[in-house]
């Protein structure tokens, strides 16, 4: 028995056509796995990374285009590509295979698997080694027999792009389960996470982690393939994730997870701007040894590597034109005088006219630019034309062999060059360009699988090629337009804000549920101490917060004033609390400034709420007087306008000699 | 690329590749290993056939791992080899028709332009077998190159001396062990050549014995040179020039001995020494740059707007080395050049 254990072979499952949809028109034609990144082909970079772990039998799963697929690996056989050394490859598959739970129906079914097994997609770009993680995942499974898979992600900076990787997990710290998981949103920021309360009653220890990407590679236990087929609602791999987490005890089945260590990267391709980005990790060498220039996938090495990350093919010509960062030239290609490429790929026997500008472009094999074009963000497919003068931009994917006329300016379309059976034609180009509907209502399957709550996709639709915006907040940045907008929905969060938050918070529910006025002093008191917070400041951010309450901002029959009495009655010893000497009713006046700014109710009854406050001696007159006093001439007209009744007859009340002049300051 | 690889070169392409197969040693071992087999196994007539099945082969290894050059240098020693056997088995069948020993030196002279163009197409019997003693000889030589570095190890190192090194090479490693053992009061400073800091590992691996051993981040070179008295680092391979393509730091090692005039002794067996000039056309190609995440973290901020190098080696330039000291003796980076014309012919620099 223990020889047969020895002698055990680590398999693997490569799925290769998933997420169909999100890589048109590429998807329509061919598999995705046949996608070439940086030149070499989805597939080669999944079977070499699994070649480097030490895996020796891998079993390619496809359904849709079977054929290409298995031609694929005949010819990679043939030409000795590294991954063919020492690792046996079987492509299977099986018609009418719609979904990830069917392909691993149909693999239990043909039961191959024989043991623990290694489970990615082909279009997983990774560097690990998984034998560590494997062997990991064999002892759990001693521990535990339950376990039905260990998850593999990665730590990274996940900025304000979001790629639809993005996950959030709630994970035991002392034995690696999985207790929690999420999918991050495509658009837009998540402004609250649902835990459960269970995950942390029942573990000690509890990790969040937010800042993972999700490159879908995992060990599975042949368990795993049974859950799906007793589990027939189980369509893609969320689906088993979520419906393990939820029937944990039902299924007797848990999951782990494993982080990459540094130095191993992984991520995973599914739209073009994953495309864009691994791209890029893998020209700034993230992926190290699977970088252009050590030969990926083939004996000879195809690079010269040059300074700023250029990969130059000796077999190319580039003539007096700039290769700035981050370009790949493969061999054949032709550059022209006075282009500049940078951030860029281009295939094998391209010609790059004269005069042009490419950044972010990647050119497959055969592409031919005319003079003059400016590419930015934009991918074109195998042997297509492009038109001197065009302007191709913004996540423009243009299909195998279509033909673009000259001067053509072209925004974030999709370019075929023939009209399939199911596409929307929106505009025609020429013979062999049309504009195609990219379907972007018919993702909403995409974003369901995570909560239930997260509203359908919109108009933004599936990641394009973009510019990935700087992280620094630095003005020397040039910062694109949709930056700035993502800029201002997120506020600076710094401890004031946190502070103000949590006083309005606290006062929020101190007024709903009628609480003891000192048990909200002590509150605000500790957050004051947690936040560090001068007295002033504290006075200050008390009464804005006051100010700020629901029932301020929207009054019942927008009589502000009434709103105003309701809430000092309750939260008045709060205020009063605060709000002693002099110098602090000043603050108080000063937020009430701000309040105006903000609030338009309070803004048209500014003079009688000053009163209102005067009539309660929440402040006085002296305070009154000095803060008018203190208000500049220009930039609070309206107010002083409001406010000038008020002073005068606070004045005269005051039967003190002064001066009615009060424009003279 | 012109022919196929053979299965064992495919073979060993990968080993090295994944990382199977590392360290100088280890992979001009296997080279040797492959390329006896190919004169072994394959099928071949004449010593031209061979030399074009072994100059392909090399060129193959060479284009796939361009960055390990013991594997060319080792079928340049195969290609000197078979010309020196073939010429060997020629003059003795010759040397009853024609008396070589008779002839006047205007003969001796002359007749070298004509020894260019020796036609090797000439099948000639027993070259194989005297071929695969000879293979024999290099591979004895192989294994014994580390010994006899070691042996020298007394020559240059004196008791209570204070002796710098860089990372981890083997050589060192073995060495330093030897003077160790031999010598009393020494001091070995290492540095620890980040990011890999493979230094640690030396360190680890020294500590054992009676020894005062320091390890020093890469930063403090310079401040701790002052009171070094020898310099002893290893090298990835040695250029025609002299100059060395060694662990990145090497360099910082070499100028900081400079400006203290500390000697710098490096340790070379010799199939390391490859014909090679660092030229300028590709001059970044001669470097390697590893893995961005060496240097910064995937997750922090700055990962995404850096551009991150992380080379692996440096270019020493010959007149900043004082010593090399290979399995034959002691050089002067100056005479590499000699050393290169023993070891190859000069038809088989390129390959």
């Amino acid at each position: 028995m223990n020889q047969f254990e020895k002698k055990e072979v680590i398999q693997a499952v490569l799925i290769a056509d998933n997420n169909v949809e999100q890589l048109r028109p590429f998807s329509d034609k061919n598999s995705t796995a046949l996608l070439p990144l940086v030149n070499v082909c989805l597939l080669d970079y999944a079977l070499d990374a699994l070649n480097r772990s030490g895996i020796e039998e891998v079993f390619v799963y496809s359904s849709l285009y079977l054929q290409s697929v298995r031609e694929h690996i005949k010819e990679g056989i043939a030409s000795l590509s590294s991954w063919s050394v020492n690792m046996t490859v079987h492509v299977i598959g099986g018609e009418g295979c719609r979904c990830f739970g069917d392909a691993m129906r149909d693999l239990d079914a043909k039961a191959l698997i024989r043991g623990n097994f290694i489970l990615l997609g082909a279009d997983a770009v990774t560097n690990a080694d998984l034998r560590p993680i494997f062997e990991q995942h064999k002892k759990t499974v001693k521990y535990d027999k339950g376990a039905a898979a260990t998850l593999i992600f990665k730590e990274a900076a996940t900025c304000n792009v979001r790629t639809g990787n993005e996950v959030m997990i709630a994970v035991d710290r002392q034995n690696n389960r999985l207790h929690h998981h999420q999918r991050l949103r495509l658009h837009g920021k998540e402004s609250h996470f649902e835990v459960p309360l269970e995950v942390f009653l029942h573990n000690s220890e509890v990790s969040l982690l937010h800042n993972l990407i999700d490159p879908q590679i995992a060990i599975g236990s042949p368990s795993m393939l049974s859950l799906f087929s007793d589990n027939f609602d189980f369509e893609t791999r969320d689906d088993f994730v979520r419906g393990i987490l939820i029937n944990e005890e039902i299924l007797d089945s848990r999951i782990y997870v494993s982080l990459l260590p540094r130095g191993q990267y992984a991520r995973k391709v599914n739209n073009w701007l994953t495309y864009c980005m691994v791209s890029q990790d893998v020209m700034n060498r993230w992926a190290y040894p699977l970088v252009p220039d050590m030969g990926i996938n083939c004996l000879a090495q195809q690079y010269v590597y040059l300074k700023n990350n250029i990969y130059k093919s000796r077999k190319s010509t580039v003539i007096k034109a700039a290769l700035r960062e981050n370009v790949a030239v493969q061999a054949g290609s032709h550059v022209e005088a006075g282009t500049s490429v940078s951030c860029s790929v281009i295939g094998k026997n391209c010609k790059i006219g004269k005069n042009c500008v490419l950044v972010n472009a990647f050119l497959m094999d055969g592409v031919h630019v005319a003079d003059g074009c400016k590419l930015d963000c934009c991918v074109i497919g195998v042997g297509a034309k492009v038109g001197a003068g065009s302007a191709l931009t913004e996540g423009t994917v243009v299909d195998a062999k279509s033909v673009i006329p000259s001067g053509k300016v072209l925004k974030n379309v999709i370019i075929k060059c023939a009209l399939g059976e199911d596409d929307d034609l929106v505009e025609k180009l020429g013979e062999q360009a049309f504009i195609i509907d990219d379907k972007q209502d018919t993702q909403s399957t995409y974003a369901s699988d995570s909560e239930d709550d997260v509203p359908p996709t919109t108009a933004t639709g599936i990641p394009k090629v973009a510019k990935l915006p700087p992280i620094c907040d630095e003005s020397d940045y040039t910062s694109s337009s949709d930056e700035d907008e993502s800029r201002a929905v997120t506020p600076l969060v710094d401890d004031t804000n946190i502070f103000l938050a949590e006083v309005m918070d606290s006062l929020a529910r101190g007024f709903q549920e009628k609480s003891n006025p000192d048990f909200l002093i002590l509150e605000i008191n500790s957050s004051r101490y947690a936040y560090n917070m001068s007295l002033k400041e504290v006075n200050f951010y008390v009464v804005k917060a006051i100010f700020s309450l629901e029932d301020i901002k929207e009054p019942a029959n927008q009589n502000v004033l009434v709103a105003i009495n309701n809430i000092l009655k309750q939260l008045g010893p709060v205020m009063s609390n605060y709000i002693k000497t002099e110098d602090a009713m000043l603050d108080c006046l000063r937020a009430l400034e701000d309040i105006c700014e903000e609030n338009e109710y309070v803004r048209a009854k500014i003079s009688k709420v000053v009163h209102y406050l005067y009539d309660k001696d929440f402040v006085s007159e002296d305070a009154i007087i000095s803060w008018y006093a203190q208000l500049d001439v220009d930039e609070h007209r309206t107010l002083r306008q409001s406010l000038k009744e008020l002073i005068e007859w606070l004045n005269q009340s005051s039967e003190e000699e002064d001066d009615d002049d009060d424009e003279s300051d | 690329m012109k022919g196929h690889p053979t299965k064992e070169v495919t073979q060993l392409i990968h080993e090295i590749k994944i990382g199977n197969v590392e360290g100088s040693y280890n992979i001009t071992a296997k080279t040797l290993q492959v390329f006896k087999k190919i004169i072994n196994g394959q099928r071949w007539t004449n010593a031209d056939e061979l030399m074009n099945l072994v100059r392909t082969q090399g060129h193959i290894l060479q284009s796939a791992i361009p960055q390990e050059t013991v594997t060319a240098n080792i079928a340049r020693r195969i290609l000197k080899l078979i010309r020196e056997e073939f010429d060997l088995l020629k003059a003795k069948v010759h040397q009853f028709t024609d008396d070589q020993a008779s002839m006047s030196l205007h003969k001796l002279v002359t007749q070298t332009s004509n020894d260019v163009s020796v036609d090797y197409t000439e099948p000639q019997q027993g070259l194989r077998e005297a071929l695969l003693d000879h293979l024999q000889e290099m591979e004895t030589e192989l294994e014994t190159s580390s010994e006899n570095i070691c042996a020298q190890a007394e020559e240059h190192i004196h008791s209570s001396e204070v002796i710098l090194t860089l990372g981890h090479s083997r050589s060192v490693e073995n060495f330093l062990k030897r003077a160790v053992k031999k010598r009393q009061f020494l001091t070995i400073i290492i540095a620890e050549c980040a990011p890999d800091c493979r230094g640690h590992n030396l360190a680890a691996s020294l500590a054992t014995g009676n020894v005062e051993i320091i390890v020093i981040p890469d930063s403090a070179i310079f401040a701790m040179m002052s009171r070094v008295n020898k310099v002893i680092i290893g090298t990835h391979s040695v250029l025609a020039n002299g100059g060395l393509r060694a662990a990145c730091g090497s360099y910082t090692v070499a100028l900081a001995a400079k400006h203290y005039s500390v000697p710098v002794i490096v340790l070379s067996p010799m199939y390391k020494l490859s014909p090679l000039h660092l030229c300028s056309i590709e001059q970044d190609a001669f470097n390697l740059v590893g893995c961005a995440e060496d240097v910064i973290e995937y997750d922090s901020l700055a990962s995404h707007s850096a551009k991150v190098y992380s080379p692996i080696f440096d270019y020493v330039p010959p007149e900043l080395v004082t010593l090399f000291i290979s399995n034959i003796g002691g050089h002067a980076p100056s005479y590499v050049y000699r050393l290169l014309t023993e070891l190859y012919n000069p038809e088989d620099y390129e390959m």
